[in-house]
């Protein structure tokens, strides 16, 4: 397992590294001079142009200014945005949490509704529960999830008047609140989630049930709990995990949006701002704080996955 | 006492993507207590299924009849929880594919251990203790380590060694080996065939052998079974089996047996592997001999009505499914 | 003792070439997949059609009918704020909403099939490289991406495009990997591979045809994804400029009248979740011809 996690590991920081470089060149790729790009301000004088040239050590080669940038960056200096002039690194530290949040209960939500959705329908193959949960995944997957949030929005709170319709109040300052702002936002996700995690479950367990191993399970005489619940659903998890990393960009996606649907003040929000007033740096340090969040995700899920799968574990043989 | 099986007239219908298959037809067949019994038959002549409806293992919407017999308790009649009782309890079994029928993501100590607990009630280090015994039993080399093997680190010839292993932790009266060395080398197979031989000998189990090897067979049986498209075609001692089949398709398997005597008596006459033809697979009831297709002897009588099964001699239980079965002069060996 | 016939390989291959054949007429017998293959031709009418279909330009302001509600006289389904007719509005949006699935999927296929098919039958370094590749792209959400090129160079439906193109590559590549790994072992390709034909005729005459059913599948369910990350880019303003009529847009208009014209919110939703609907009917259709185990 080790190999196989510290290879994972090699190829996680090469991936990151490269996504910098490419954040790094994105800004330089704005039309234009990068000190315009930088400040968001187009009518600057040559001198002042001059001033923010050494200032971001403009003139140095590429290759040193992204080391420059990069060490700033680690080192958590993220500037400040030239368009509010509040420091990067405390505006995203008030979004950073409220993103997290809704990603996180999204996650749960999904998992609590579609995994067992998918062994269920799995099992039932064929019968009602199979053709109703694979009909609510289709849906969950075809709904656009910022409609679905207005919808929501629609009935709870203009119609109902039972939940908010937007802003957000911190966990800490009164949990009862803070549920009742996100679960809105939260369950439109996860079933985005879900019906994701309810599809690539049923298949992957489709698979487990027809192997020779479970037959063998069935000829033990374990009771038919057992054979689904440990020899099918331990092989499918395997499989599930694998597919994961290919579906947290869309879920991230859907966080931004739904930041936006809901009013929450989150790092997606945070971003389409940044985007229509030209905050590039705003843009750069989000933009890499997501690849990298991308990337120890997907890490993450390669760690499970060597875990569930004793092949990996044991020989580092990822193939 | 009842015999450990009683098979009679078994027939099942299994569901492909274009229709049902008549893949098991009219099938009667016992195993004594401590006998060991082989179903022998080409791929695709039903003696898989047939072990398979044994343990009610076969997909949901097969549809079987007639009356299985365990321990003079009706298989087919009994609830789930009674079933799982007798799989891997009083029956036994061990499959074609060690290498997909382990499943990869246990130990092999923890699936050993796992019919430990379920049918003997054992529990932590006596399953484990009682685990490594029987790995042991079963010609596992340094078994305390192969205890937490997982099956990708075990061979073949290991990963079938594990499976019987499996197999005799819940003690059975019946051991079922449905294939248990097609997927295995030479060599192998002669391994596992003695650790067979001698469990049976040590245990005093009944045994029966599914297998298309009849060389595996004289080794080993006690009484052969022979199916052909789904049906008993003959049922004799081993003996009388190998001396004088009487089937023309039981005395082409024992021909195209190389090294055979009767190989070499029937030098001269075409051996069952060079007739054209594989076992039809029936979508409907025959009204002639499933086997006359591809028979020497075959007449009009063959083709006009399926022959039923009849006792012949010379041995005593020797019966036969034939019109013209073949002389019962005995081969000098 | 060898006494099983092998089946005759020409018998086998007519075999497969009659069910391929039939393909269309097994998909034609599965209700759900004949619904999406109709609602995706529905909207394609639409989309093609828009001119001869829409009673009004959908950028044409009625100044006497501002908001108007559901079934007015003259607006079928109302009107916008601007007095635009909302049903015209709606048949314009299939335009870009076709537009940007098919052509951000096809732009995927277009580079992620070959890659994967090399990476899959070369494996070694060509597999690295490949996986590394993805492994970049898939740092990136779609969001993110649009995010860049809007900001780059402002907010338009070729970026949306270009966006979705990248964001769904990784799908393709490793589709094509997997299907060339599998191939790659079949009988015939090691046939080849052992005569010596050349490795372009292997890859695009025997690898590349036969890997049409899973990268077609893989297209069909690719669509609706890219549909629904259009819209939710347009949503966000990231994608086409007013006055264009997209789907997404409209949305995005309609969120300031929530209180007062509801509907002007839940009929461009109902297009957008319909067309992905019945794409993923259609996708998941073909999904079963190819891999019946899985239905």
């Amino acid at each position: 397992m080790t190999v196989y996690v510290v290879r994972r590991l090699g190829v996680s920081v090469f991936t990151l590294v490269v996504a910098s470089m490419l954040v790094f060149l994105g800004v330089r790729a704005v039309p234009g001079n990068p000190a315009i790009a930088l400040t968001g301000n187009a009518d600057l004088s040559p001198g002042a142009i001059a001033a923010i040239e050494r200032q971001y050590g403009l003139n140095e080669p590429l290759p040193v200014q992204y080391i420059d940038w990069l060490r700033q960056i680690v080192t958590g200096h993220l500037g400040s945005s030239p368009v509010t002039g509040l420091s990067i690194t405390s505006e995203l530290a008030g979004a950073f949490p409220i993103t997290l949040e809704l990603t996180i209960l999204a996650m749960l939500i999904g998992i609590v509704l579609g995994v067992p959705a998918g062994i269920i329908a799995a099992v039932r193959r064929g019968k009602a529960a199979d053709y109703a949960g694979s009909a609510v995944a289709l849906f969950g997957l075809s709904i656009p999830s910022f409609w679905f949030g207005i919808l929501l929005i629609l009935i709870f709170a203009v119609k109902l008047h039972v939940l908010p319709a937007s802003s957000y109040v911190s966990f800490l300052t009164s949990p009862a609140s803070n549920l009742s702002h996100m679960i809105m936002p939260a369950f439109v996700l996860g079933t985005g989630v879900a019906a994701v995690l309810m599809r690539q479950m049923r298949s992957a367990m489709l698979e487990a049930l027809r192997a020779d191993y479970v037959r063998t399970a069935r000829a033990k005489g374990l009771p038919e709990l057992r054979v689904v619940l440990k020899h099918a659903l331990r092989n499918s998890l395997v499989t599930v995990a694998t597919v994961i990393g290919l579906q947290i960009g869309v879920l991230l996606s859907g966080v931004a949006v739904t930041e936006d649907v809901f009013g929450l003040s989150g790092v997606g929000n945070l971003t389409i701002n940044a985007v229509f007033q030209r905050d590039y740096p705003t843009i750069q340090a989000v933009a890499l704080i997501t690849a990298a969040a991308v990337i120890v995700i997907n890490f993450a899920m390669d760690f499970l996955y060597a875990y569930l799968s004793p092949r990996v574990r044991v020989e580092g043989d990822a193939q | 006492m009842p015999d450990i099986l009683e098979v009679e007239n078994l027939q099942v219908r299994l569901f492909d993507r274009t229709g049902p298959v008549l893949a098991v037809r009219g099938v009667s067949l016992s195993v004594g207590r401590g006998e060991v019994v082989a179903l022998v038959g080409e791929s695709g002549c039903g003696k898989s299924v047939t072990a398979l409806s044994l343990l009610r293992l076969l997909p949901r919407d097969a549809e079987v009849s007639g009356s299985i017999r365990v321990d003079g308790h009706n298989v087919l009649d009994l609830s789930p929880a009674q079933i799982r009782t007798i799989r891997g309890g009083d029956v036994a079994m061990v499959f074609q594919e060690p290498m997909t029928s382990l499943n990869p993501a246990f130990s092999v100590g923890n699936q050993i251990a796992e019919v430990l607990r379920l049918h003997q009630g054992l529990r932590g280090a006596e399953a484990s203790a009682r685990a490594l015994e029987l790995m042991r039993m079963v010609g596992i080399g340094d078994a305390e380590k192969r205890l937490r093997s997982f099956p990708h680190e075990l061979s073949g010839g290991m990963r079938q060694r594990v499976m019987i292993a499996m197999a005799l932790a819940g003690e059975p009266k019946l051991l079922i080996l449905d294939e248990p060395t097609t997927a295995l080398d030479v060599t192998t197979q002669a391994q596992i065939l003695d650790i067979v031989r001698d469990l049976r000998a040590r245990t005093g189990m009944a045994i029966l052998l599914i297998t298309h090897d009849l060389g595996v067979v004289a080794d080993i049986a006690d009484r052969v079974v022979v199916m052909y498209a789904g049906a008993k075609v003959e049922e004799a001692d081993v003996y009388d089996l190998f001396q004088a089949p009487r089937h023309p398709y039981s005395a082409g398997l024992l021909g195209a047996l190389p090294g055979s005597a009767l190989a070499q008596e029937q030098a001269g006459r075409p051996r069952l592997a060079e007739i054209p033809g594989m076992v039809p697979m029936l979508r409907a009831p025959l009204d002639s001999c499933a086997f006359a297709a591809r028979c020497q002897s075959a007449t009009d009588e063959c083709r006009a009505q399926a022959p039923l099964l009849e006792q012949v001699g010379p041995g005593a239980g020797h019966a036969v499914a034939c019109f013209h079965p073949e002389p019962a002069t005995t081969v000098s060996v | 003792m060898s006494l099983t016939i092998a089946p005759d390989p020409a018998a086998m291959l007519e075999v497969a070439a009659r069910s391929d054949r039939h393909w269309w007429r097994r998909l034609l017998r599965r209700p759900p997949a004949v619904i999406g293959l109709v609602g995706v031709a529905v909207v394609a009418i639409a989309a093609i059609f828009a001119p001869l279909l829409s009673p009004y330009s959908p950028v044409a302001v009625d100044p006497a009918h501002f908001l108007a509600p559901v079934f007015s006289p003259g607006h079928l389904l109302g009107t916008d704020e601007l007095g635009r007719d909302v049903l015209s509005r709606l048949i314009y949006g299939a335009q870009p909403t076709l537009e940007v699935g098919v052509v951000a999927t096809g732009l995927a296929l277009v580079v992620g099939v070959p890659f994967g098919l090399v990476s899959g039958y070369y494996r070694g370094a060509a597999d690295m490289i490949a996986m590394r590749i993805t492994d970049v792209v898939l740092a990136f959400p779609y969001f993110l991406l649009a995010v860049g090129f809007a900001a780059i160079f402002g907010p338009s439906l070729p970026n949306v495009v270009v966006a979705l193109g990248i964001a769904s590559l990784p799908g393709f590549v490793r589709i094509a990997r997997a299907e060339a790994m599998a191939l790659r072992e079949q009988d015939y390709v090691q046939a080849a591979i052992v005569t010596g034909v050349r490795d372009r005729v292997i890859l695009f005459r025997h690898l590349l045809p036969n890997m049409i059913g899973p990268v077609l599948v893989q297209a069909t369910l690719t669509i609706p994804g890219a549909i629904l990350g259009a819209a939710l880019l347009s949503f966000l303003g990231l994608g086409e400029r007013p006055p264009t009529a997209s789907w997404g847009t409209m949305l995005a208009d309609a969120q300031q009248h929530l209180f007062d014209d509801p509907w002007l919110a839940i009929m461009p939703g109902l297009a957008i979740f319909l067309t992905t609907l019945c794409f993923n009917l259609l996708g998941d259709g073909l999904r079963d011809l190819f891999d019946p185990a899985m239905s």
